[in-house]
């Protein structure tokens, strides 16, 4: 396609596509395929001017060829036709706000003054019926106050600031209600590209791992213990607990029984199950998603709901101090300047504003946040509780060596280990499937039906011996597994420095595999940097036994940590350190790690976890890097520091305006005026990036 | 008013509500509409283009505008380190 560059600096280019006009969809072909391009940092696409704004490092030749090599076919063959775009939605919003703003100007700067006073008494009806319903139930709200300010300037004869008022409050809903579409949007988006492969049980009892989009109704799917179902289906085989939640919002499991149907969306909580499909995976699972989140409480951010709450808590103050004004002064002029300084608009335009901004910066770390609340509670936080992992160690342990007992063949051995731990999407059983890849080796299923005890290990029968692998307190002590004496000292010469993984078959030790599992070069790093963010104390909780625990711990610099934990006591753990009034965000990866995460104030799931990991947790954190977690708290914090230092300014702003009004030195339009002038602002300045400009201040 | 007045304002109402919206319902009332209609929707697209061609060089206007401090702080920069060589 031929581009022509508009403008030029630095790093940056603006072009204007060669083409009469742009679709949606093509625009987001665009914008996907360019993002992904090496050397582009950035990229915006504007489909009705069919401009493209790439912010770009390397050489500018480079960026040039690429451009002109761009075709719709080829780059629409990269981009996932299941990707859901917000651009729709946000050329929605952006042209509701625009024409408000334009029919707002328009009706005030041309037309005559009658029909002008008629069109503002017509539009702001609703604001009066919705102050009386309020004040019918008993409440004083900001709709009320709203009401009253557009009533008494209304009756004022003060036509001009009643349309301001209703205008401001206008956009401030339109953005609020942006705000909430757009991070369920985006959330819904992230969640929507997670599931993607699922078990097939073929015809012939075959199981085979299949692309979720290849499924078909008919087919038959086998979901374990800890995963999402995908699709919605009636239950074949297996007894389950099926948590629901994402469906009723009722949390506690319920019990599934062959022949019922069951839903994509829920989680088996306990046991395995075979699937038989009724319905393809389409457009509907989006839909869903964001059913499913908007259903969600979730959503409501602490702040915002602060500022409404605040908003209400001023009302009666407004009020008073306006009829304290009106009986001082017998000036009804003053005592309405006093009403027209609506503290409501502000607030509440600012603090989605805020919200959504920090929302959207995160996203372009691909840092998924669940709600503005999040951000709240990271800013606020002081514990940090890292799973060790996944988390502060690489996503991929490596098998180190496999050490065979009971005069078992150590690839044979490793065989088994594979066959039983492909099923399972953990770290440690990832690293297995791979030795036995890189080996060679070919495990063509040669065992019943697996089970998985969460964070304990997996059974099954191979022949009609029981095997069972996993940790030492799972093979050792729940399992009663025994070491042949002849072996003993073979066992007690295993080095401690790796982690081991335990195969025992007919209740003898068969093998042992070594796994070691580095840590992150940046955890170190994240670690101190997240100590001088403010977090007082870092906590690491491992299965490991004790020693191996301590070396890790202090390589990384955590205060504190805890070796040999279950799940359980995660979830225990975080909330000893609830009572004991601790702020706490939890990080982990895993499906063990799910209970914490919930429990927590804030659950952060980091890279390629398990999905019922990423569902649960209140922060997606995409990229493998702890860093991001730094920069995140940053953000928060910088946040928090936004929304503080814009109520100050309201409230203070705001005050002297009713101080003014009150002793007449300030007429109602030149307060209204001034009022309105500093939202707008301030609202423009919430936009802003956070990060960029941290140390700026406001005015 | 007068008696002939009432009349004739009834034998209007009337004629409107019978032929009046007879025509205003008629079919070539109708293309007008829709050709109304399409204009505004046309208008409304060509303002939201140019919104978005003022959002474009606005943000030329922002680029250029950093482009043009980070030089002086490299300028200023040079000019330190010149100072610093020479002392």
């Amino acid at each position: 396609m031929r581009f022509q560059i508009m403008h030029e600096s630095p790093g940056r280019m603006r072009l204007r596509a060669d083409v009469r006009s742009m679709s949606l969809k093509e625009a987001d072909i665009l914008e996907a395929w360019l993002r992904v391009q090496p050397g582009v940092d950035d990229v915006t696409v504007h489909e009705r001017t069919c401009g493209v704004i790439v912010i770009y490092r390397g050489e500018r030749s480079e960026i040039c060829r690429m451009l002109s090599g761009f075709t719709y076919e080829n780059a629409g063959k990269v981009l996932d036709p299941q990707t859901h775009s917000s651009r729709a939605m946000n050329r929605e919003y952006k042209e509701k706000l625009v024409f408000q703003v334009i029919r707002h100007y328009i009706k005030r700067l041309f037309l005559p003054v009658p029909l002008k006073r008629a069109i503002t008494i017509l539009t702001t009806i609703p604001r009066f019926v919705q102050a009386v319903r309020v004040l019918s139930s008993g409440r004083l709200t900001v709709d009320v106050l709203d009401g009253i300010a557009i009533g008494a300037s209304l009756l004022t004869g003060d036509h001009q600031t009643a349309g301001s008022v209703h205008f401001l409050l206008n956009v401030g809903e339109t953005l609020d209600e942006w705000t909430h579409k757009k991070s369920v949007e985006d959330l819904a988006r992230s969640m929507s590209l997670q599931v993607d492969r699922v078990w097939r049980l073929n015809e012939d009892g075959k199981q085979e791992i299949a692309p979720l989009g290849s499924i078909v109704p008919g087919d038959r799917i086998i979901v374990h213990t800890g995963h999402v179902l995908p699709l919605d289906g009636i239950l074949d085989e297996g007894d389950v607990m099926l948590n629901q939640a994402s469906l009723t919002g009722e949390s506690v499991p319920v019990a599934k029984h062959p022949g019922s149907a069951v839903y994509a969306g829920s989680v088996v909580e306990e046991g395995n199950c075979v699937i038989r499909v009724t319905r393809e995976a389409g457009e509907n699972r989006y839909d869903r998603i964001v059913r499913m989140i908007e259903d969600s409480e979730r959503l409501k951010s602490g702040v915002e709901n602060r500022a409404s709450n605040l908003a209400d808590k001023l009302v009666p103050w407004c009020l008073g101090g306006s009829l304290l004004t009106w009986l001082l002064t017998r000036n009804i002029a003053r005592a309405v300047s006093v009403l027209m300084v609506d503290f409501s608009c502000a607030l509440k335009l600012s603090m989605p504003l805020s919200v959504l901004s920090a929302m959207r910066e995160a996203g372009r770390h691909k840092i998924t946040v669940k709600g503005g609340k999040f951000m709240e509670m990271i800013s606020k936080a002081d514990t940090v509780i890292f799973d060790k992992t996944g988390t502060l160690t690489k996503a991929c342990p490596t098998v180190t060596e496999v050490v065979a007992f009971n005069g078992e063949d150590k690839l044979e051995m490793l065989k088994i280990a594979a066959c039983m731990e492909e099923h399972f999407p953990h770290s440690v059983a990832n690293a297995v499937v791979k030795a036995a890849a890189d080996q060679g080796l070919d495990h063509s299923e040669m065992h019943s039906e697996v089970e998985y005890i969460v964070a304990h290990g997996i059974a099954t029968t191979i022949g009609d011996h029981r095997a069972v692998i996993g940790s030492g307190h799972f093979i050792f002590e729940d399992e009663g597994v025994q070491i042949r004496p002849e072996d003993q000292e073979c066992f007690e010469g295993l080095s401690q420095s790796v982690s081991w993984l335990y195969l025992g078959i007919g209740g003898i030790l068969s093998a042992a595999i070594g796994i070691s599992d580095p840590l992150r070069p940046e955890a170190r790093l994240a670690v101190e940097a997240l100590h001088a963010e403010g977090i007082e104390k870092s906590v690491m909780l491992t299965g490991d036994n004790r020693r191996m625990a301590g070396t890790i711990a202090a390589q990384l610099g955590v205060d504190e940590y805890r070796a040999e934990v279950l799940p359980e006591d995660k979830a225990s753990y975080i909330q000893a350190e609830h009572e004991a009034g601790r702020c706490v965000i939890m990080i982990g990866d895993g499906i063990n790690d799910t209970p914490a995460l919930s429990l927590a104030d804030v659950g952060i799931a980091v890279g390629s976890g398990a999905v019922i990991a990423r569902e649960v947790a209140d922060v997606t954190i995409a990229a493998e890097d702890l860093r991001e977690l730094v920069w995140l708290k940053r953000l928060s914090d910088s946040l928090m520091r936004r929304i503080n230092r814009n109520y100050r300014f309201v409230m203070g702003f705001n005050g002297a305006l009713i101080l003014l009004g009150a002793f007449g030195l300030l007429a109602p339009s030149a307060s209204a005026l001034l009022h309105n002038t500093s939202t707008i602002l301030l609202s423009m300045d919430c936009l802003t990036e956070l990060l960029s400009n941290e140390e700026d201040e406001y005015l | 008013m007068s008696i002939g007045g009432k009349i004739a304002l009834f034998l209007g109402g009337t004629l409107f509500g019978s032929a009046g919206l007879k025509i205003l319902s008629s079919k070539d009332a109708r293309k007008v509409y829709t050709h109304t209609t399409a204009a505004v929707l046309r208008c409304k697209e060509e303002v939201m283009k140019h919104v978005e061609l003022v959002q474009e060089s606005c943000s030329d206007i922002l680029a250029d505008a950093k482009q043009i401090n980070a030089d002086r702080e490299k300028a200023a920069e040079a000019e330190y380190i010149k100072e610093s060589v020479q002392a």
